[in-house]
């Protein structure tokens, strides 16, 4: 008999139907990957399985726990449910603490709401369920708090929070997007335990596919809120039926990407020498020195024109703080940056402006980096100001034209604002920015880590086309090895604020040599190599 | 549904905040143009009238009129609350800016300054000022307008920081803009919805500090009508003409809480954080 068995589940929020006839079977010790792109519904789907929709949403449907039925049960018997029935975990661990509340008493309040124990007995449980997902009271003791704990400790709290009662179905709604890749496989690897040994069902929500194939049992592939196909995660993702997965399964390998060969080798066009970043550290004492932090630590790199370089490192390696020395945003304590050989400003002094022409940028958040009170045409034509004379109206237009057109925006988007775009359409927008003086250099910060897998292959395309048909070279910075193995031929290890290796990306993906690049490669679950092996009954 | 009903209350606030702000500003431009000096004229055989008839609000110990010394009296209330506002904006903007663009040292500075000037009551810095200067308009403007630059200085600071943060600063930088460009492109429009809050809150703080100022003896001086010095003239009639104390106390009451209301509901509607 299934676990949780969810039969037509349908969800309507004003009147329209945001998912229709959910159904699928969790069976104990198996874990399901419900995978979507954003708008898709797998976050309603959790929701309505522990029937926690927001108001004015209205399901129909069969949620059967163990034989009970959850959608006509009470409140009351639900708030038993949700907590020893269903546990749940969320994107953002910050968010799903108590930050006033030490660890081991949050745990412990949690088993106390549910089971009448003496407070010692609760501690001593909550002591167990924080031990059990890695966080060891030796090391780790209870007594701290949220703000006390990286990303991925707080993210094994809400674990053990979800755990503590021993639940018999866990919902992971994207349990390690916000993680570094390392964390990741390691809660991930800690929900697969939990599941082989307590027998505990999972359902594991995420967009990314190479994180369910190697973890997911069987997945469920979630498209405009139903599912379009399901089954064995293996014939799924080695033989998709549906076209829309087939389509997902191409565009997150990037499979309609193809590099262009490179042209005969220029001359570099941007150098950097020894850069040193630091930052004023803790003092050592109340009147103690204050130790300079460096976040980058003897960095020398060189882009060719029309080259494309990869630069990947975990979040907190320094990576963003590389990028703003490069495009002199920030001076360097020490080192030098030169752009189209010569210096490219050091200290209080601007950048000349045929430099500035010469590179420019498109960052991570495609939200913060249009400004909300600027009209598309405005934003585009902002880096028109770098060429020496004024243009007139009717060839400022014609650029800005232009930009959107090679970016695929119609000129429409030209006296629209940011807010009615995408996310997708937005980092299109930057670009548009970006292109509109055509720099020889690109730098993309994380520019595509946000987007859905077809977006980012959409963008990363465009990408590869531009390189091809105009000679831009990019600089692309991302956690993502699957993304630079697709764009780049040459590749940067960044580590703790210094380049641990470098290389041809083919050969450095496939023989890293630096320890650490060898660990990013282990834990970054990689689709084709899951996919490509024989199904094991693991 | 709920959210619908929540919102028109809200608008109803909104609206009556708007309609007191109409209000004032019509008796200000009414008053320039003298529409109420008849009703300021001395007139001792008319005094204690109670309100009624052809004196509306009643009229006082000189036999003036109520309606038209409360009228009159917004151009004092509402000259030296803008100005004062205006005193902030121009002095705290800037200072704010600084203080978040360069941090350091600056930054310091701005936020000690700050500190200081918000441990420094406003009536006795007004009390000092009108020793030296002598009371009157100015001396209120003075007073209330220092103490409106921490206000504007601080809020400028801080969202001026997260803004700085943001990547359309970054780009903005990438593309060749100067610091003074960011500042006026990027900065204060993306601060203005906010500032335009504040202000109106401080200009119903400016109005019940002038009230202040004008009771104890130190805003405007007689003959120019004054709600503060009305409230002042009332206290020893309370029991012959109660409507003296009663008239120009609601004119204050309304207005500031009017304003209050209003600046709160334009924070909530200007600000995207809160919008949606």
């Amino acid at each position: 008999m299934a676990l949780l068995d969810v039969r037509a589940l349908s969800v309507e929020i004003g009147g329209v139907k945001t998912l229709q006839d959910i159904s699928f079977v969790l069976e104990p010790g198996e874990i399901l990957g419900l995978v979507g792109e954003s708008g898709s519904g797998k976050s309603l789907t959790a929701l309505a399985i522990s029937r926690l929709l927001p108001p004015g949403a209205t399901s129909t449907g069969e949620v059967r726990l163990e034989d009970r039925d959850l959608a006509d049960m009470p409140e009351r018997s639900l708030c038993e449910v949700r907590g020893r029935g269903i546990g749940m975990v969320f994107q953002e661990p910050a968010t799903a603490l108590n930050p006033l509340l030490r660890i081991g008493a949050q745990v412990a309040e949690t088993v106390r709401a549910h089971r009448p124990v003496s407070r010692a007995e609760a501690f001593a449980l909550a002591a167990n369920a924080l031990a059990r997902v890695g966080l060891d009271p030796g090391s780790i003791s209870p007594q701290r708090f949220p703000h006390e704990l990286s990303g991925g400790q707080r993210q094994r709290v809400a674990l053990a929070l979800a755990t503590v009662l021993a639940p018999r179905v866990l919902i992971a709604d994207e349990p390690t997007t916000a993680l570094d890749v390392a964390t990741q496989a390691q809660i991930l690897g800690l929900l697969k335990t939990l599941a082989a040994t307590e027998g505990m069902a999972v359902l594991l929500i995420s967009h990314d596919l190479a994180v369910v194939a190697r973890f997911a049992d069987r997945l469920a592939i979630l498209e405009g809120g139903r599912i379009v196909e399901s089954g064995p995660t293996h014939a799924v993702l080695g033989a998709p039926a549906h076209a829309y997965t087939q389509r997902l399964r191409r565009d997150f390998a990037l499979g309609g990407l193809t590099l262009a060969p490179r042209a005969a080798p220029a001359g570099p066009l941007l150098v950097a020498r020894d850069l040193v970043r630091e930052y004023p550290g803790e003092r050592t004492g109340l009147l103690g020195r204050r130790l300079p932090k460096r976040a980058i630590d003897g960095v020398s790199l060189t882009v060719g024109a029309g080259e494309r370089v990869g630069l990947v490192g975990e979040s907190g390696s320094g990576k963003s703080t590389l990028v703003r020395l490069l495009l002199a945003l920030d001076a360097p304590t020490a080192g030098s940056v030169e752009m189209g050989g010569q210096p490219f400003a050091s200290g209080e002094r601007r950048p000349k402006r045929s430099q500035r022409r010469l590179v420019q940028a498109v960052f991570q958040d495609p939200f913060g980096s249009l400004n909300p009170r600027f009209r598309v045409e405005r934003i585009v034509a902002e880096p028109l100001a770098l060429l020496e004379e004024r243009l007139a109206p009717v060839e400022r237009t014609a650029r800005v034209g232009r930009a959107l057109e090679a970016v695929g925006l119609g000129a429409d988007t030209r006296a629209r604002y940011p807010h009615e775009f995408s996310g997708g359409q937005r980092q299109r927008i930057a670009l548009a920015r970006a292109l509109v003086i055509e720099p020889k250099l690109l730098i993309l910060d994380e520019a595509v880590s946000g987007l859905d897998a077809s977006l980012r292959a959409q963008l990363l395309e465009l990408l590869a086309g531009l390189n091809a048909s105009r000679g831009l070279g990019y600089l692309l910075v991302s956690h993502d090895l699957g993304v630079v193995r697709a764009t780049t031929e040459r590749l940067l290890v960044m580590h703790a604020g210094r380049i641990v290796e470098e290389g041809p990306t083919t050969e450095v993906l496939l023989a890293p040599r630096h320890p650490y690049t060898q660990a990013l490669i282990a834990a970054t679950p990689d689709l084709e190599r899951i996919v490509g092996e024989s199904p094991t009954g693991a | 549904m709920s959210a619908a009903v929540h919102g028109k209350r809200r608008d109803g606030a909104f609206i009556a905040g708007a309609l007191i702000a109409l209000l004032l500003l019509l008796a200000v431009v009414a008053n320039a143009l003298g529409a109420f000096d008849p009703g300021l004229v001395l007139n001792v055989d008319a005094r204690f009238l109670s309100p009624g008839g052809q004196h509306v609000l009643g009229t006082d110990a000189l036999g003036r009129d109520v309606f038209a010394m409360i009228a009159a009296g917004a151009t004092a209330s509402l000259g030296v609350a803008l100005s004062a506002v205006a005193i902030g904006l121009l002095g705290g903007v800037p200072l704010g800016l600084i203080a978040a663009a360069r941090g350091g040292l600056a930054d310091e500075g701005v936020a000690r300054v700050n500190d200081l000037l918000f441990a420094l009551p406003p009536l006795l810095l007004a009390v000092l000022l009108a020793a030296t200067l002598g009371p009157g308009v100015v001396t209120a403007i003075l007073a209330l307008g220092l103490f409106n630059i921490p206000v504007f200085a601080r809020i400028t600071r801080a969202s001026a920081r997260t803004l700085l943060t943001r990547d359309f600063v970054n780009a903005a930088r990438v593309a060749g803009k100067g610091r003074l460009a960011i500042g006026f492109e990027h900065l204060l429009p993306n601060l203005s919805g906010l500032l335009i809050a504040q202000a109106t809150i401080q200009v119903a703080l400016g109005i019940a500090a002038e009230a202040g100022l004008s009771y104890v003896g130190l805003g405007a001086q007689p003959p120019a009508p004054s709600w503060g010095r009305m409230l002042h003239d009332a206290q020893t009639l309370t029991a012959i003409a109660p409507w003296l104390a009663w008239f120009p106390g609601m004119a204050l009451a309304g207005s500031v809480l009017g304003l209050g209301v209003l600046g709160d509901r334009l924070r909530e509607r200007l600000d995207p954080r809160t919008r949606r």
